[in-house]
């Protein structure tokens, strides 16, 4: 399963699977440095990241795309 | 001044009209004669009642959503978890909502866009005034969809901006500058007036985006605070709660929630300054109501502010959704370790029985104060401190004596100077 941190609360990764339901992940257990937004895979040696720069990427693009444009300026 | 603030909003329509779409034009132009209306009716009415304003704080667990009515007019800050989307919509209908003029998603965490894309999809809604900072969730990206798919766009926050909702306005107090990946801190906060009544509302703005909005030099005194992230200690900073110095309080949490929300050491704050407080986990939806002058509740306050900070014990109790899809976690991703690792040495005026709990609430100075050890770099934090989140987990390290630890060789953060 694979899962993105959506926010951690102190030392609880709060984290939202692929069918969208959420999990609380203790910290620890996660790949050192992981940040928000981070994707992560378990696997059966434990959660490894995944790279998702392209969805962030995109979803960055879509975003931007929305602002009103003298936002942007 | 209604008026003024109302001239001032056409005329960054106007600017804004400039280059837009032909989509955001006439969204544009619908939004300038509404609020042209609304100052007409505030200059002929001023020697009415003035208008009712309320604002309910929904109960949506452990997540925000506010809806603010005004003359008619309807706002929603925040659209609670994910699956809240469809809570949240049916008590917008409940309350006779058919538009919003403005959706304010703080910020970009599952807790409070979550079910925006819900409201989105089935309100007519006017402006939607978003943080530009994104998240890699699908809950975030739905948003998105839902915004373009109805043909909308974003709105940046513009600090010191006033809108009219009603008769009512609120201002735009943050995000005050570019908060990298702090999501909690590119908040969108806004205070908010009717009359002589105001609130204050920052999403999950922490420590940071509070000084930023002290320093900005707007007037935050507010009759009410919404109690910033859930009444986590990384929020309401003992400044910025002195400047807001506020007569009541609210807090929107989920009970028995995985992360010790709200903190001792937030509670302890808001008691020592008598203030009233009011907690979704514990009342409900929450509904101030507003004439002008006075705020009256649909409920009574807490009748001990301090009392029942956020434990992780009764994770199961809780009746809303975010606790439900808590309670699934200990199946897939052995929670339990959160839930129940052994029994705090720290804080006892708090009795929380998770680690993220005791790490939490030990902040608070009256009690032994547990610090964040990071073991690489011989630095120690305040739990709350947001270097904590950054130290990788195979040097994470805590304790609670202070002394011990700088003898060893450990310095205090300079950020949080614990």
């Amino acid at each position: 399963m694979k899962y993105v941190i959506d926010r951690i609360e102190g030392v609880v990764a709060v984290c939202e699977a692929e069918d969208r339901t959420m999990h609380n992940i203790p910290l620890p257990k996660l790949p050192m440095g992981v940040k928000e937004g981070d994707k992560i895979s378990e696997t059966g040696k434990g959660f490894v990241l995944v790279d998702n720069s392209a969805d962030r990427e995109r979803i960055k693009s879509k975003m931007n795309g929305l602002f009103k444009r003298e936002s942007e300026e | 001044m209604k008026k003024l603030a109302s001239v001032f909003l056409a005329l960054i329509i106007l600017f804004g009209s400039a280059g837009c779409t032909s989509t955001s034009r006439s969204a544009s132009s619908e939004k300038a004669s509404s609020t042209a209306t609304a100052a007409t009716a505030t200059a002929s009415g001023a020697d009415s009642t003035a208008s009712e304003m309320k604002v309910h704080f929904i109960d949506v667990g452990q997540a925000d959503s506010i809806l603010i009515q005004s003359d008619g007019h309807n706002m929603l800050v925040d659209g609670g978890n994910d699956e809240d989307g469809a809570t949240v919509v049916s008590y917008l209908e409940s309350q006779g909502v058919e538009s919003l003029d403005y959706i304010i998603a703080t910020h970009p965490h599952e807790d409070h866009v979550g079910g925006l894309d819900d409201v989105i999809n089935t309100f007519d809604v006017e402006i939607i005034i978003a943080p530009q900072k994104e998240s890699t969730t699908q809950s975030f990206e739905s948003f998105l969809d839902a915004v373009s798919h109805k043909g909308l766009s974003l709105t940046a926050p513009i600090v010191g901006t006033t809108y009219n909702i009603g008769d009512a306005s609120f201002t735009i107090l943050s995000p005050n500058g570019d908060y990298g990946d702090e999501l909690n801190d590119w908040s969108v906060g806004i205070k908010l007036v009717n009359g002589s009544n105001s609130f204050v509302m920052c999403g999950d703005a922490e420590e940071n985006s509070e000084k930023d909005i002290l320093d900005n030099g707007i007037d935050i005194s507010a009759d009410v605070l919404k109690i910033g992230h859930h009444g986590s200690s990384t929020s309401t900073s003992q400044s910025f709660l002195d400047a807001v110095n506020p007569t009541y309080a609210v807090i929107s949490c989920g009970a028995g929630n995985d992360y010790g929300h709200p903190t001792a050491e937030t509670l302890n704050k808001l008691a020592a300054k008598d203030i009233k407080l009011f907690r979704t986990d514990e009342q409900g939806t929450i509904i101030a109501t507003s004439d002008g002058t006075t705020i009256t509740w649909n409920v009574d306050p807490v009748a001990d502010t301090a009392a029942n900070p956020g434990t992780t014990t009764s994770s199961e109790s809780g009746s809303t959704a975010s606790t439900a899809a808590a309670s699934t976690t200990s199946s897939v991703t052995a929670s339990s370790e959160v839930a129940a690792p052994s029994t705090p040495a720290t804080s006892e005026d708090s009795t929380p029985a998770s680690a993220t709990t005791s790490v939490e609430s030990s902040t608070s100075e009256t009690t032994s104060t547990t610090y964040v050890l990071n073991t690489n770099t011989k630095k120690f934090h305040r739990s709350g401190c947001r270097y904590v989140k950054q130290i990788k987990a195979s040097n994470y390290a805590t304790s609670d004596n202070r002394d011990e630890i700088i003898a060893e060789g450990y310095e205090p953060c300079k950020v949080c100077d614990p």
